[in-house]
């Protein structure tokens, strides 16, 4: 590992998010001081500011960009309890506005809580543009698009997922839960990035540890619950990008500092007329870091062979698989300074 | 919230050796020390600091996973070890987000959730810090410019060796090797096709390979490269060197003699101190200078070295020296010896023995003859007595004093003779006795013989389990190719990959596809594309990638099909976008500046378009490429360069962009009028509009295969359409007005025209319906008061769909009438057509809707006087 370079964000409060766009080319930052900032790429490899703008109303909290084949858009939530999409003006827009922050294109106001996770879906022609997100209230909402102009967005799915079935007594229980036991729980969602699974999806909500697979169409059903063998809620989830493979791989992160990586193998045979459907299965092929401090973030390179993590003690963590398919820690990083020796 | 434990820091891992690709050691329990500890080599080593036993009270749980793997440490630092609880009371955590291109990792100081996830969370200490304000940037690694000049160069190389082996398999022809192939023309008996390849492709094979190590050999002399990257190329050139020797045979068959070559390699890998050859060959001019060489500590142990490594010649001289020995016998063997190397047969010399056998014979003849003169010597002596002098008289001279000299002496006997067990004894590694092996022991060794041959030497000299580059060697060496390839791998990446790739086409990597999913070379092909697809020079080598990926395997065709997805479509040198040029002048001056500017972007951005385009084709991914072009196509609407757009939503086989670029130009007919119109449609490449119909009719055929065959019928209908209105547009503009009214019944009667346009067609009659002359027959007057009744009866149901368009265009007339003093606004189109066209959707789509309908009115009796003038004075008249 090596640094390669350091961006001062200029946010007036720390950032909340960061995300790249499908390029590689922009990042864009979020931060409690309520702004979005966009970066680009020079050719020196540097990142430069290309505009900003405040979003909404209260700390934003994360941000997602879509697919280019829907253009360019970013949505972004907040705990303003609203999303906003956000679509890149066009060249002559830009001559118009002095700055050229990127034009509203729908504010979703259906949360009743802060809205932990957004995420834009892959590619998918048969559905449009799809947009996921959940918030405090437990609830994944499904907003989609047809509309090319992108002027019009409803809500297609609105799912509650502790009592979403197949579920745990404990799990739907947890809907009424106090705002102190909500203080340990944590929401999230991760979208099967291949296009043709492009209805997939996995969400956690509150303080239940499980991860629920959820197929939206035609009734959003959970295929597959993924229970880690502790009960420590998640923090953060990703699917990785599965690059052909027969299987899918899921990493998750918890508070008690756990990071698992999921292997998650669909149906060998669906929908054969006689013959019991098969099922979805899950194996946790990787578990590490159990007891240590709650896990910030996980995510995956574009072949899914890496995932970075990140963790309250400042450290990064990189692991790639072996020939074997044995997960291994490959290097890390740490943010505290090196001892003197 | 519990403290998490401290994951033990070891001290800063120099960034010089841990920026340089490589695998990481975590890889391997095994922890390699070399004999000379280089910078590099000190990377292999796992970072014993890390168990430093600086062991916090609160650490807690395995954290074993960060043994042996190096630490970065980011610059500037966050916390020190004695702020860090501090820092993380404060509600600071960590998080890091990975770019999808290139592997950089972005990383920065966040917020951790509060007590109520509803809430923002907030710092105890509200002082944001400089590192608070950062975002940290890490790579896996960096590559040297020689270095990525190296894998650029060798991925023609690799390209090449692709096609040479592919080209070579001979597929049987059909109906011959009937077996071979099934009724469908599918091949299924390979049989035979996947043995070795033939002693020609193995030669060619060959050659690509020492090219190869020729680049390797220029990042071993490349300026001003680290130390540690230059001894780490060194050691990748050595072993991909010998593998070319021993798998690559010159002949192709493998049936040369090995000795020679294999002694060079060694020769060149360990040069020892002691080369003779060598022009600073400091130890044997030390030697010679001294009056009497033999009594120099080094003078046996030199001659010894100088025969293992086949400097026979110097050998010889050294011992020549010897017949200045006042002791006879010693002078007399030494001359012996000396004589009998100076002529010790050497396969090289290709003069003197042209056929192998011919040398064969006269290594026979000569250990034969040496073994004769030698006895002659000896003359029956025992052993302890060959250098007693058997002077006259039969006293016994000095010969005590020199007796000891005769185990040296025996010792170069016996490895002239080629006795095994004195060359095992003698050598100073396995390397230096499998190269004395073939040039002593067993003169006639082939490549065949070799496993066998190294795994005696290894049994006495085992390899040093501690040196990477060593045990590859004996790996090679001992025929241990999977082995040797893993630990290849532990080595260098590029070096696993192209020499698993080599002895992966002469079939010599067992295939173990039940316990994994695919094969060691396409694995480490695939550990390859990784490095170069993760680290911050990666666009340079996107080509590389791509060609790398698809020669991978299944996976790799499938990372391939992701990997191209991603591909910047921008040009390499990035034409950043500027929106303060755009906005710094007025909207009227900037025309002609922007158009040239972007006029040039655009050229740009289609020089890298067009090489994906051909990657696309070359590696058969055209629904990759349909994708890319539809992207494409969408960046360009967005820029307005429709007639780019058309193209590529042509070759992404869009139809539905198609129509949508359609819809968009006939939509600036209602919100910026005729002239932007025009513009807009010439812009269109003529060739589309032309053949359009045809193109479309032929992609309506695939389509309708697949049941697709309406959308694209409405695509190409709505091009048609574009051309037709323009058509009449002109016709109109240039005062042919007969024609401009056939053009537009014929519009609205074939059933090209959008629904929503029909309204808008009618009032655009209404001059040509109050022309002078009559412009309509009765027949056409007919079918427009048709269309009229339908547009009057259909949109009490559907008022937008039917006239939303007319009444946007009649508000925007009204408007453009009220604010004629800025006709400009409406030409350059300055005004995005979204932006305009809510503007004048919310301001009022009733009241246009309504003014609409007042307007259709007046066609109605436009129509209506036409037709009776059309009845009455026309030809068609019935009277």
């Amino acid at each position: 590992m090596q640094q390669t370079s350091l961006l001062a964000h200029r946010h007036a409060d720390l950032i909340t998010h960061l995300t790249y766009d499908f390029y590689g080319e922009r990042l864009a930052t979020c931060s409690a001081d309520q702004k979005i900032k966009l970066f680009h790429r020079s050719s020196e490899g540097t990142w430069d500011l290309e505009t900003e703008w405040k979003a909404h109303d209260a700390p934003i909290i994360k941000l997602s960009f879509a697919h280019p084949s829907h253009g360019s858009l970013l949505a972004s939530c907040s705990h303003d309890r609203t999303i906003r999409i956000w679509e890149e003006p066009s060249p002559s827009q830009v001559a118009q506005a002095k700055d050229g922050r990127w034009v509203e294109r729908g504010v979703l106001t259906d949360a009743k809580g802060s809205v932990k996770a957004v995420e834009f879906g892959p590619s998918s022609p048969n559905y449009g543009l799809r947009l996921a997100s959940i918030a405090t209230d437990s609830y994944l909402r499904i907003h989609s698009s047809l509309d090319p102009s992108l002027n019009d967005w409803s809500l297609s799915h609105d799912i509650h997922i502790p009592s979403l079935l197949p579920s745990s007594p404990e799990e739907s229980q947890a809907d009424g839960a106090s705002t102190n036991e909500l203080a340990f729980g944590g929401w999230g969602l991760s979208w099967c990035k291949e296009r043709w699974w492009g209805n997939i999806i996995a969400v956690f909500a509150g303080t239940s540890p499980v991860v629920k697979i959820i197929i939206l169409d035609p009734t959003p059903t959970c295929v597959l619950r993924i229970t880690p063998p502790s009960t420590s809620s998640l923090t953060s989830l990703s699917w990785a990008p599965s690059c052909g493979r027969s299987y899918h791989l899921l990493a998750t992160g918890a508070r008690d500092g756990t990071v698992r990586i999921w292997r998650v193998d669909p149906p060998e045979s669906d929908g054969e007329p006689n013959g019991r459907k098969d099922e979805w299965k899950c194996e946790c092929v990787g578990e590490f870091g159990r007891g240590g401090a709650r896990v910030g973030m996980v995510d995956w390179n574009l072949a899914g062979t890496m995932l970075t993590t990140s963790d309250d003690d400042g450290v990064i963590r990189i692991f790639k698989p072996t020939y074997a398919k044995t997960w291994k820690l490959l290097g890390k990083l740490t943010a505290e300074e090196p001892e003197e020796t | 919230m519990s403290p998490g434990p401290s994951y033990a820091m070891g001290p800063p891992v120099n960034p010089s050796y841990s920026s340089f690709p490589r695998r990481f050691s975590s890889s391997n329990p095994l922890a390699y020390a070399p004999k000379t500890p280089t910078n590099l080599s000190k990377s292999f080593a796992p970072s014993s600091s890390t168990a430093d036993g600086s062991s916090d009270d609160d650490m807690t749980g395995p954290l074993d996973l960060d043994d042996n793997v190096e630490t970065y440490y980011l610059k500037p630092p966050t916390f020190s070890k004695k702020t860090k609880k501090e820092w993380k009371k404060s509600g600071r955590g960590m998080m890091a987000a990975v770019s999808p291109t290139g592997g950089e990792v972005a990383i920065w100081v966040t917020k951790k959730t509060g007590d109520d996830p509803n809430k923002p969370s907030s710092l105890s200490d509200s002082r944001i810090s400089m590192p608070d304000r950062t975002v940290y940037f890490a790579s896996h690694t960096s590559i040297p410019n020689p270095v990525v000049t190296l894998y650029t160069e060798s991925y023609t190389l690799f390209t090449s060796l692709q096609r040479i082996v592919a080209s070579a398999i001979r597929l049987p022809s059909i109906g011959v090797g009937a077996e071979a192939w099934d009724k469908k023309g599918n091949l299924i008996g390979v049989e035979g096709l996947m043995g070795p390849p033939a002693a020609e492709t193995i030669g060619h094979m060959r050659r690509l390979g020492m090219m190869y190590v020729e680049e390797l050999a220029k990042v071993r002399e490349a300026e001003g490269l680290d130390m540690a990257v230059k001894s780490h190329f060194s050691a990748v050139f050595y072993v991909l060197q010998l593998a070319v020797i021993l798998y690559l045979p010159p002949d192709g068959r493998g049936e040369g003699l090995l000795g020679e070559e294999l002694l060079d390699w060694v020769n060149d890998v360990d040069p020892g101190k002691l080369t003779p050859v060598a022009p600073d060959n400091i130890q044997g001019q030390e030697i010679m200078q001294v009056k009497e060489p033999w009594s120099h500590p080094s003078f046996w142990p030199y001659i010894i070295r100088c025969i293992l490594r086949g400097f026979h010649l110097p050998a010889s001289s050294f011992l020549r020296t010897l017949s200045s020995h006042r002791h006879p016998p010693i002078s007399k063997l030494g001359m012996l010896l000396s004589t009998h190397l100076s002529l010790f047969p050497r396969s090289h010399n290709t003069a003197a023995y042209p056929l192998d056998h011919q040398f064969l014979t006269a290594h026979r003849k000569w250990v034969g003859r040496f073994k004769a003169e030698l006895a002659a010597f000896i003359g029956g002596r025992p052993k302890g007595q060959w250098l007693e002098e058997s002077l006259p008289g039969g006293s016994m001279g000095e010969t005590g004093k020199w007796t000891s000299n005769e185990r040296d002496f025996r010792t170069v006997i016996d490895l002239m003779e080629g006795k095994p067990e004195r060359v095992l004894e003698e050598s100073a590694d396995w390397r230096e006795a499998v190269g004395a092996w073939g040039i002593l022991v067993d003169v006639g060794l082939r490549r065949d013989d070799l496993p066998l041959v190294t795994d005696r030497i290894l049994a006495r000299i085992p390899a040093d389990s501690t040196v990477l580059d060593d045990n590859i060697q004996a790996s090679l060496c001992s025929g241990d190719i999977v082995k040797a390839l893993t630990s290849c791998h532990e080595l260098d990446v590029w070096l696993a990959a192209h020499l698993s790739d080599i002895f992966d086409k002469l079939v010599m990597i067992p295939d173990d596809e039940e316990r994994f999913d695919m094969s060691l070379r396409d694995y480490f092909l695939l550990e390859y594309t990784d490095l170069l697809q993760n680290n911050p020079k990666h666009l340079a080598f996107w080509r590389i990638i791509a060609d790398y990926l698809s020669a991978a395997g299944d996976e790799g065709r499938c990372r391939l099909r992701e990997f191209i997805l991603h591909v910047s479509l921008d040009s390499d040198v990035s034409p950043s976008q500027k929106p303060d040029s755009h906005s710094s002048t007025a909207p009227t001056a900037q025309a002609d500046g922007m158009q040239v500017e972007e006029v040039d972007a655009v050229e740009e951005h289609l020089r890298k378009c067009a090489e994906i385009k051909e990657a696309c084709v070359e590696l058969k991914l055209e629904e990759e490429w349909r994708i890319i072009s539809g992207i494409l196509a969408d960046r360009l609407m967005r820029k307005k360069e429709f007639g780019l757009a058309a193209t590529m939503c042509l070759q992404a086989e869009d139809g539905g962009s198609l129509s949508r670029i359609a819809e968009i130009i006939l939509d600036t007919y209602i919100t910026d009028g005729e002239e932007e119109f025009l513009r807009l449609v010439d812009t269109l490449p003529p060739s589309l509009l032309n053949d359009a119909p045809l193109a479309l009719k032929g992609l309506d055929d695939d389509y309708e295969l697949n049941g697709g065959g309406l959308a694209v019928s409405v695509f190409a209908s709505r091009l048609m359409f574009l051309a037709e209105f323009r058509d009449y547009l002109l016709f109109f503009g240039q005062g042919v007005r007969d024609q401009a009214a056939s053009r537009l019944v014929g519009l609205l009667t074939s059933g090209i025209a959008p629904i929503r346009f029909w309204a808008v067609l009618l009032v655009e009659a209404i001059p040509l319906l109050e022309d002078s002359e009559i412009l309509f027959t009765s027949n056409d007057t007919f079918e427009l008061l048709r269309v009229l009744e339908e547009i009057t009866s259909n949109s009490t149901y559907a008022p937008t769909e039917y006239l939303a368009q007319l009444g946007q265009l009649l508000l925007r007339r009204s408007s453009d009438t009220k604010l004629s003093g800025k006709p400009t606004t409406e030409m350059n189109g300055s005004l995005d057509k979204s932006v305009k066209g809510v503007m004048v959707k919310t301001q009022g789509s009733e009241n246009g809707i309504s003014l609409a309908i007042r307007k259709l009115e007046e066609a109605r009796l436009a129509l209506a006087r036409n037709l009776a003038r059309a009845l009455v004075v026309g030809f068609d008249a019935p009277f």
